[in-house]
């Protein structure tokens, strides 16, 4: 239900702004963009707020997190290590 | 404020983040595997003392009872250790409904990998396509990393996987070609034209596929079956023990079911793919670095041709990491949009506006300042580590010379 609505806020959020861009919306219409982004907003704001809250909050203790993985530097240009 | 851009690979063995350098692409990888003991004050000190990464967490439903949970490669290596399997939070590159409440393995690694964000900054995090062999979507997996990487401040946009292997080996052909993200729990394919999807998919069979079909058939831990696929000698032209047979028997098979499904796919889209000419055929991805992959591939291409006559076959640069690169280009392109004012994608992830990635900003003053001593003593280091975990690059292999 979360997931449907955020979609259809999200293409809503989308055209309207696709049309101010393009022209389509009349001078009124303009002015109530930023309203309507605003409303539209708060909106996804609760439901993103919704789906984090049906969610537990759990407690834990993370360590030696700095240790978790490797960290490397890709030289875009010049791929190492070909192998023919 | 600079906005800055992140892309983030999140496959079902690594997940892996992508930032640009300088001139270069910083990345960060983790195995996203974990390995869970029952919590004594013993074994926190001494992984504590070998600065083994894991999380204290109070075991699900029972009251006074904690467990350690050791994640990324030590978990691999103790998995293998104790002839366990690796347990993972994703299964069949999703969330698994199998291992129910590691949503916070997942992110810690996110945490780990991306980074706090700022206001505006963008991530682009790689999605599986629907599997055409299999009875799941994406949508849940997609909307929670969304949320695990909006609460650390980025503005989040999924990117089909196999459409960031795209971004990241297609850009001197208006990123038009097929590619195929070939990780661990699935194969992602996609066909693009200028950009766009005509078509993508996911299958089922993969690198998780190989391992378990070799481990049933040698009777083996899957465990062992991953370790022996991941060895250095491995060259699946030349297999050199039993395993190793059992390992290239299976890749062909997974190579010739997914070469059975892209021919469908084609089939079913011949009307809008018009080339003038030979295709492009890029593959990436931990499960294409067997030395020999590219030559299987090829080979299987040619017993099996596709209804688009094949050009050139190859290998990403760097296979484990061109999906988070692929990312990184997609949110780069993002960020550099005027139109772009650090609340919404202003884009559907699929129109023209991102059709073809373009190189960094210009650097400002202060970050093309000479690197110190110590900067630059720090890069070679980081550089000589990379190619233990990115390499395996073959020349492209050009089917149109083979006939």
């Amino acid at each position: 239900m979360g997931v449907l609505l955020l979609k259809k806020i999200d293409r809503f959020m989308s055209d309207i702004s696709y049309l101010a861009k393009v022209g389509k919306l009349t001078s009124g219409d303009t002015e109530a963009v930023p309203q309507m982004k605003v409303l539209a907003m708060k909106e996804q704001h609760d439901i993103r707020a919704a789906v984090r809250s049906a969610t537990r909050d759990e407690h834990v203790e993370m360590h030696n997190a700095d240790k978790l993985g490797e960290e490397v530097i890709i030289d875009d240009d010049q791929p190492l290590n070909r192998k023919g | 404020m600079t906005m800055k851009a992140i892309g983030v690979d999140i496959g079902t063995a690594f997940i892996a983040s992508a930032k640009y350098h300088r001139d270069n692409v910083a990345a960060k990888i983790v195995r996203d595997g974990f390995f869970v003991m029952p919590y004594l004050d013993q074994r926190k000190h001494m992984l504590t003392e070998s600065k083994v990464p894991f999380i204290v967490k109070d075991r699900p439903n029972v009251e006074g009872k904690r467990d350690i949970y050791v994640i990324g490669n030590e978990a691999f290596d103790m998995a293998v250790l104790f002839g366990q399997e690796l347990r993972r939070p994703l299964a069949s590159g999703v969330i698994s409904a199998k291992e129910k409440d590691t949503e916070f393995i997942l992110k810690e690694i996110i945490r780990r990998v991306a980074g706090q964000g700022d206001p505006g900054d963008v991530a682009y995090y790689s999605i599986p396509a629907n599997p055409v062999d299999a009875d799941f979507t994406n949508i849940y997996h997609r909307e929670m990393f969304k949320r695990f990487l909006g609460d650390l401040g980025y503005n989040a946009t999924p990117i089909n996987e196999a459409l960031a292997v795209a971004w990241c080996e297609l850009e001197d052909k208006d990123l038009t070609g097929l590619s195929i993200s070939l990780g661990a729990g699935m194969q992602n394919v996609c066909m693009a034209y200028r950009g766009l999807e005509v078509f993508s998919f996911s299958v089922a069979r993969a690198g998780d596929y190989v391992d378990q079909q070799v481990a049933q058939s040698r009777g083996i831990a899957i465990s062992d079956a991953t370790s022996e696929k991941e060895s250095e000698g491995l060259d699946l032209l030349d297999p050199k023990n039993d395993v190793q047979e059992a390992i290239t028997i299976f890749y062909k098979a997974m190579l010739e079911y997914s070469i059975g499904h892209i021919s469908a796919a084609m089939e079913k889209h011949r009307r809008d793919i018009k080339l003038k000419e030979p295709l492009n055929f890029v593959v990436a991805g931990g499960t294409t670095m067997p030395k020999g992959f590219l030559r299987l591939l090829a080979d299987a291409l040619k017993e099996n041709p596709l209804p688009i006559p094949v050009g050139k076959v190859w290998q990403a640069k760097n296979p484990v990491l061109a999906v988070c690169k692929g990312c990184l280009k997609a949110a780069h392109k993002l960020v550099q949009d005027e139109a772009y004012d650090g609340v919404k994608d202003i884009s559907n992830g699929q129109n023209e506006k991102h059709a073809y990635p373009t190189k960094p900003k210009e650097q400002s003053k202060s970050e093309k300042m000479e690197m110190s001593p110590k900067d630059k003593r720090e890069q070679e280091e980081r550089a000589k580590v990379v190619s233990n975990v990115v390499g395996g690059y073959t020349e492209a292999i050009d089917l149109t010379m083979e006939k």
